[in-house]
């Protein structure tokens, strides 16, 4: 019965189409979910998670280098 | 199920299957080694092993299934087939071993470590338990395993990753460095945000990967950053020209905007929805027909799969596959009629693969790489119970009727009246009374066959 009540309220989310409310929702009442929606979820959001955290690392790791090309452009330019 | 290949051959791979590798840890660990007999004998195996088969894409792929469903003598099949079947079957076995190798990883301490990766990841785990959130991530990745091997390999590649890290990755601690760093170089939120513009693409990401992954040095590095068409062509050579060395230098600025305001996306939720919105649409066409990345998407996405499983609609379907079947088989015995009860079994089981086959691929479609991407494919799930296995299908299958069974009803309607009004025939002409006088047309009126209008008395 948990678990219809869980699918009506889904599916009035689903109608509003909001993407935010509807993942509040879902995480909110995780424990109610099926097992097999459990696992989607975490598994997805591990992806998201880890994607993000790359992107991160590897971002801050290129406006380092960035900065260090314009350095060397600067000095180039001073000695041309 | 038919003789093991021959044991020379079995023999001569013995050296390879003896050890496996870890997938996160790359510690050398026990292979597993079933052979297709042991495969068959469970029918979850069997299917992930049919699965595995067909993201072989190999044309022969669902024949070599059918013959295989039907225990069909391995030494009847072609000795390419068994090629196939060997390297599959080592495939098969590579995955199991590391997904008990997964399976063992992802304990407690892990699952609680991955929690700290992502809000979300916090609030569930903590609702379920680390213990319990492990068994549902290792159950999940055994399903990707034989059915994307694609998306199983980059969420391995991302638990390699993780683990490589020697105090794991705590998110927040990195939002926090991402947040000063923007601060650093003293620019707004709201003047990075202007995705209305245009974002940075798929393209700025690839960039990203590339500049820190090479060791390129001096001016190879700047032209990775800067279009060709702005430094002169000729060796590359910086000239004393005032207005092209602020150009360069200007585009360094553009791209560093690129970068942060890519960075910016990961630390404000709000804009990263929108950033995402210009990467799905500047991202490369996939081969399928359908793909989902907005809420209105996953709707109209979920209307249609609702209304092909209606039964009229699952009806109207079938009988176009039985048509066809039952043409196929005339072609074959040109003096069959019609199929017997042992073809409408056969139609039957061959309509419910091809449902369940139609039916997978919706619940698989592809989610485009956005931020709700998990969250679409869960409510697909959670709102459609998609029959687990064919089993379970054919069940449904054989509630519908076939065309014959269909008709039937209205033939034998038609039968029965006919039957009547040839019966008051007989007696009106016993009696002698003239079918064609008042009385006699009122008694045969009376039995009109279907469909036909009743002519009016003058």
């Amino acid at each position: 019965m948990e678990l219809d009540r869980i699918k009506e309220q889904v599916l009035a989310l689903l109608k509003n189409g909001d993407e935010k409310a509807l993942e509040k929702f879902l995480v909110q009442n995780f424990k109610n979910l099926p097992d097999e929606v459990q696992g989607k979820l975490l598994v997805g959001w591990f992806n998201d998670a880890a994607r993000k955290m790359t992107l991160q690392e590897k971002a801050l790791a290129a406006l380092e280098e960035l900065d260090k090309i314009e350095m060397s452009l600067r000095e180039q330019l001073q000695s041309n | 199920m038919a003789p093991e290949l021959s044991s020379r051959m079995r023999k001569a791979h013995e050296a390879f299957r003896k050890l496996d590798k870890n997938p996160i840890t790359d510690k050398e660990v026990p292979a597993e080694d079933l052979s297709l007999r042991q495969i068959f004998e469970t029918e979850q195996d069997q299917e992930q092993f049919f699965d595995l088969l067909r993201q072989k894409q190999r044309a022969e792929a669902p024949a070599i299934v059918d013959a295989l469903v039907r225990n069909v003598p391995l030494e009847k099949l072609r000795p390419h087939t068994i090629e196939l079947l060997e390297e599959v079957r080592k495939e098969y076995n590579h995955r199991k071993t590391e997904l008990r190798e997964i399976r063992a990883e992802l304990d407690a301490a892990e699952m609680a470590e991955i929690g700290k990766m992502d809000k979300r990841l916090a609030t569930v785990v903590g609702q379920v338990g680390p213990q319990k959130a492990g068994e549902l991530f290792a159950r999940e990745l055994e399903r990707l395993a034989f059915s994307d091997s694609t998306k199983y390999q980059e969420i391995v590649a991302q638990l390699r990753e993780k683990n490589k890290r020697e105090f794991g990755r705590d998110a927040v601690a990195l939002d926090k460095r991402v947040a000063e760093r923007l601060r650093g170089l003293g620019i707004s939120e709201e003047k990075y945000f202007e995705a209305t513009k245009g974002g940075p693409s798929a393209e700025t990401e690839r960039k990203i990967f590339d500049l820190v992954s090479e060791r390129l040095t001096g001016w190879r590095r700047v032209l990775r950053w800067i279009p060709l068409s702005t430094v002169r062509r000729d060796k590359a050579k910086l000239y004393n020209d005032y207005l092209e060395q602020e150009r360069l230098l200007a585009e360094l600025d553009d791209r560093r905007a690129d970068v942060a305001k890519l960075l910016q996306s990961t630390i404000t939720p709000e804009h990263q929805i929108a950033i995402q919105k210009h990467i799905v649409e500047g991202s490369e066409i996939m081969p399928y027909q359908e793909r989902v990345g907005t809420i209105d998407e996953l709707k109209s996405h979920m209307e249609k799969v609702e209304a092909t499983r209606k039964k009229d609609a699952m009806q109207k379907r079938f009988n176009e596959f039985f048509t066809a079947a039952a043409k196929k088989l005339k072609e074959k015995d040109p003096a069959k009629q019609q199929p017997d009860n042992n073809d409408i079994a056969k139609i039957k089981d061959d309509f419910a693969k091809a449902e369940l086959k139609r039916l997978k691929e919706y619940k698989d479609v592809d989610y485009k790489k956005t931020t709700f991407s998990a969250l679409f494919g869960a409510v697909f799930d959670l709102l459609f119970k998609i029959p687990g296995n064919k089993k379970t299908m054919l069940k449904e299958v054989n509630a519908l009727k076939t065309p014959q069974e269909q008709q039937a009803p209205q033939q034998q309607q038609q039968q029965t009246q006919q039957q009547l009004r040839q019966q008051i025939l007989d007696q009106l002409r016993r009696q002698g009374i003239s079918p064609g006088s008042a009385l006699g047309q009122a008694m045969l009126n009376a039995v009109q066959p279907t469909g036909q209008k009743k002519k009016k008395r003058r």
